[in-house]
């Protein structure tokens, strides 16, 4: 089954040729929006039969290109927007939502075509306890993917680039500068191992328990949510869960993480999850393949040895 | 500077309980006021008293909006005042109808120079109310604020967090931003706070008096995820036998 036409927009020139391979999966029809140069258009036309541009101008915000995308999206009249889930792409839906009076969920794992003109977007609600099934009540619904839910695929033949005129409206904001993020990048995502580390870690000094294993068995470092935000021992892009990354690793190792849903959903997709906890009651022993009731600086040095 | 917060009354989330046919029950789960909420709360008490201006909050929502244990939660944090929106057709509303409704709310309160929202709500978590409430109002609106600072000329310097990037920007109030959760750390009120609480005004606008809007997605159903089965395959005990017995159990997987 799939839809009339989707409309896809990101100002991320990568995503936008992923969501146009995600959308010729659903739509009949698709047209990717790009807020960009000639050069991204004609990159992601390699992915996407039909392109609009919106050319960027130097020094502009992407924010004020909004209401450009509006009026494309009216003259395009899909039954779906696909955007990516990204703090830009949750802004930029926002307003085009009020604009075009469209529902919008976020965060949203799977499209499921129903109809011609009818999608059911599936999303986790209540820090990740259950799986919401959405469905536009007006016309248009805007559903913004997860970074990475697509892969690009390059279309036989390019497709064709209209450019749109330049249209931007004052926004009352100016953005000054752009400094890039003082926490190193990351990509959870492409790891195969990953080994978590909770509250139970007890003391920052302890993470390079964690670190001799992780490198061992050549392993990423990630955490929970208080690890990252409480108590500030890991950068915030390494902490899984539903407000964080969710992750499909080949082998996860949580380590002093208790196994709260909200950290579970993260790391749900793991083939095999490997838990070390001290408390034997805590829920992680639930929902490991393998656990070892143990406190963490016996036991982890011990592995990071033996293995 | 005088800063509104929204704020919105939630389940808490360890309380509920999965029936047997995957729905959710919600009936025994406590109230709380939305986590990242309380990061909007504390960024705009912290704006207000540097600034001797006013914090008011505000909620939209069912008969729990007028819960006197959470308003006295939400008034220790530092608010002056707090409004309640509060009709039965509010219950489980979806981010559209909370924001056309908190713009009706807004409207009506008087003298305030900046809305702040949190990252999301703990609940349904569609991270669009700020942005939505914004645009309704015609005002700059931002997300993944991370840092305020009150500039000259009406102002506000703003950090924003990005994916990989932090912008900074000038935005002109008025202004509806939303701050993420590392913006601050959220105060515990202590129970001289908790006391002063219970004497802060409350203003209750009540059905009837702004029509609530329909739902602009329809929900299907809301049930527990589908688990993976594990194997559970759990060694008690950390000498080193057991830990030895363990290492062999998960080397076949690492291989």
């Amino acid at each position: 089954m799939k839809v009339r036409k989707i409309v896809v927009y990101s100002e991320d020139r990568k995503a936008v040729c992923e969501l146009a391979s995600g959308a010729a999966g659903m739509a009949d029809e698709v047209t990717a929006v790009v807020l960009g140069s000639k050069e991204d258009a004609r990159e992601a036309a390699e992915y996407c039969s039909q392109v609009v541009l919106v050319p960027k101008q130097e020094g502009t915000m992407a924010e004020a290109y909004v209401p450009a995308v509006e009026k494309i999206i009216r003259e395009e009249n899909p039954v779906l927007v696909l955007m990516a889930s990204t703090r830009r792409g949750k802004c930029a839906a926002g307003r085009l939502a009020v604009r075009l009076d469209a529902g919008v969920a976020t965060e949203v794992n799977r499209v499921e075509p129903v109809s011609d003109h009818e999608a059911v977007l599936k999303k986790m609600v209540y820090g990740g306890a259950a799986v919401a099934s959405l469905k536009s009540a007006g016309k248009l619904s805007i559903a913004l993917a997860g970074v990475g839910s697509y892969e690009a695929e390059k279309l036989p033949e390019p497709g064709t680039v209209r450019e749109a005129e330049v249209s931007f409206e004052e926004s009352g904001m100016v953005c000054t500068k752009v400094q890039p993020k003082a926490e190193e990048r990351v990509n959870l995502n492409a790891a195969k191992r990953i080994v978590g580390a909770g509250r139970g870690v007890g003391a920052q000094e302890k993470l390079g328990l964690l670190e001799d294993f992780a490198k061992k068995i050549g392993a990423e470092m990630a955490c929970s949510r208080p690890i990252a935000e409480g108590e500030k021992w890991m950068p915030k892009n390494r902490y899984l869960g539903v407000s964080g990354v969710v992750v499909k690793p080949d082998v996860y190792v949580a380590c002093g993480i208790s196994g709260q849903v909200q950290h579970m959903v993260g790391v749900n997709e793991a083939r095999v999850i490997i838990a070390v906890n001290k408390d034997k009651n805590a829920p992680i022993f639930k929902h490991c393949d393998f656990g070892i009731v143990g406190e963490l600086n016996k036991v982890v040095p011990a592995l990071t040895e033996l293995l | 500077m005088n800063v509104i917060a929204c704020y919105k009354i939630v389940p808490d989330e360890q309380d509920i309980v999965v029936n047997g046919d995957k729905t959710l029950s919600l009936d025994k789960a406590a109230l709380k006021v939305g986590q990242y909420d309380l990061n909007a709360v504390e960024a705009g008490a912290q704006l207000a008293e540097a600034s001797g201006g006013k914090l008011m909050v505000l909620t939209a929502g069912g008969e729990e909006a007028e819960n006197s244990k959470m308003k006295k939660s939400i008034l220790s944090r530092g608010p002056q005042e707090n409004y309640v929106y509060s009709s039965p057709d509010m219950a489980g509303a979806d981010a559209s109808m909370t924001a056309k409704v908190l713009c009706e709310a807004v409207k009506k309160i008087e003298g305030w120079d900046l809305v702040l929202c949190g990252e999301g709500s703990s609940d349904l978590y569609s991270q669009q109310v700020g942005i939505q409430l914004g645009e309704r109002l015609g005002l700059p609106t931002l997300n993944g604020v991370s840092k305020i600072t009150e500039a000259e000329g009406g102002k506000l310097i703003v950090e924003r967090s990005l994916e990989d990037e932090v912008e900074i920007i000038e935005v002109s109030l008025p202004a509806v931003l939303s701050v993420t959760s590392d913006i601050n750390v959220t105060r515990v009120p202590t129970m001289k706070e908790i006391l002063a609480a219970g004497k802060k005004p409350t203003t209750v606008w009540k059905d009837g008096e702004t029509a609530v809007p329909a739902p602009s997605m329809e929900t299907l159903s809301i049930l527990a995820p589908e688990e993976t089965e594990r194997r559970c395959v759990v060694v008690e005990g950390d000498d080193g036998d057991k830990i030895a017995q363990f290492c062999q159990l998960i080397k076949a997987e690492l291989q």
